[in-house]
């Protein structure tokens, strides 16, 4: 959509002997100054530099906006002599989304104010990748447990579930990968895994699961989770490292075998 | 002198152990300890050794004496070895007679079987006097 100009109100008084001149040709944006990225609510100061290209001094005004949105630009005008350059400067919140940066210089005819020139930047919202490992479960044998679990009847057969959310503003695609240790410290599963497109929304949660594997052993089993985002180069952004779950023996019902009168004696 | 030879010979008869096959001969007013062995495997479990001597049936045990003793196994994950003993007073219920039997059993678990031992017990009754006389006299 074509962007409004809104030249400033308040206007120096008459020049003098300003004409109708062709865009550009009595200003220049000579630069504009921004960050290449900002983070989402960060303030984002751009500078502007509008070069004088007219043989006397005039008066220069300059206007900057945003998908619509104006930026605040001070001065309101400045009077720039014969090949100076004015600095002007303004702010702006940084939105959860990519922006363009228009710019705009006016000089004052003596009547109102022209709009001569004109430049854009852009500012790409930086990512700050942020997620959790929100919930973890060790399915065995079709029970679901939260993990750490605890008196995992020997033998049966695990499966780990885990949830990670995506606490950015924007969708990600979530990868996790984890390590299962058996009491001994033997690795009993590995797993990793990029989630697939649709990825995660911002807030919302992705489950991955991973493969069975025999809880065979008494004691301790222990998990190393991490949770990742930016598959192009890979962050963590939460981990876990701890129990896994405790596997206890299972005792049957009474079994006797070889059940025998051994001797017999008087007393 | 003779009294205490038969005495001597009694001491000696208490202790020898009879193993599956030998018989004891026992007296009223004796204990007739049984020892048995088993393998157990399982939880923790308390239950009672019991003994019996009586006379074996078709299909029964016709109990005469018995006693028993409460045992206790400790959780076993593994095939455990255990010796269980008991002791059967010899009472005047059980009337003077040879070849009796004796069984054991673990009393709440009878599945664990129920050993026995055929003809492996006599009892002998009340002392016996017969020829009682006066042989001689003299001055001494």
């Amino acid at each position: 959509m074509e962007e409004t100009v809104h030249p400033p109100q308040a206007g120096p008084r008459v020049l003098g002997a300003v004409i109708d001149v062709a865009a550009g040709a009595y200003t220049s944006i000579t630069e504009i100054t921004a960050p290449s990225s900002a983070m989402a609510g960060d303030t984002v100061d751009i500078v502007v530099r509008v070069k004088n290209l007219a043989t006397y001094g005039i008066y220069i005004a300059v206007t900057a906006s945003y998908d619509g949105i104006t930026i605040p630009i001070t001065p309101d005008y400045a009077s720039v002599n014969a090949g100076a350059i004015g600095v002007y400067n303004g702010s702006f919140t940084m939105p959860s989304y990519d922006v363009t940066i228009k710019v705009w210089s006016f000089y004052w005819t003596g009547t109102e104010w022209y709009q001569d020139d004109s430049d854009q930047v852009d500012v790409a919202m930086a990512v700050v990748y942020e997620g959790t490992i929100n919930r973890k479960v060790l399915e065995h044998d079709s029970t679901y447990t939260n993990i750490p679990a605890s008196n995992i009847p020997q033998n049966e057969s695990g499966l780990v579930h885990i949830w990670g959310r995506n606490d950015t503003p924007t969708a990600q695609q979530l990868g996790i990968s984890w390590t299962v240790t058996d009491p001994q410290g033997n690795t009993v599963e590995t797993y990793s895994a990029w989630e697939s497109w649709p990825y995660t929304g911002a807030g919302d949660d992705h489950e991955f699961i991973g493969g069975r594997f025999s809880l065979s052993k008494v004691g301790t089993y222990r998990i190393a989770v991490s949770l990742y985002m930016n598959p192009s180069n890979p962050q963590i952004v939460d981990s876990y490292s701890g129990t896994l779950c405790t596997v206890q023996q299972v005792i049957g019902p009474p079994e006797f075998q070889g059940f025998a009168i051994s001797q017999y004696n008087r007393v | 002198m003779y009294p205490l030879q038969v005495q001597s010979i009694e001491s000696l008869l208490s202790g020898i152990a009879a193993v599956p096959g030998e018989k004891i001969q026992v007296w009223v007013g004796d204990k007739v300890r049984v020892k048995a062995s088993l393998s157990y495997r399982g939880a923790a479990l308390s239950d009672y050794f019991y003994g019996a001597i009586g006379n074996k049936r078709v299909g029964v045990f016709d109990e005469i004496l018995n006693a028993q003793v409460a045992i206790s196994f400790p959780q076993c994950s593994n095939w455990t070895a255990f010796q269980l003993t008991v002791g059967i007073p010899i009472t005047s219920a059980i009337s003077p007679g040879t070849d009796y039997d004796l069984y054991v059993k673990i009393k709440g678990h009878t599945e664990a079987g129920l050993p026995e031992v055929d003809n492996c017990i006599d009892v002998i009754g009340a002392p016996e006097f017969q020829n009682f006389q006066i042989v001689s006299y003299e001055k001494v």
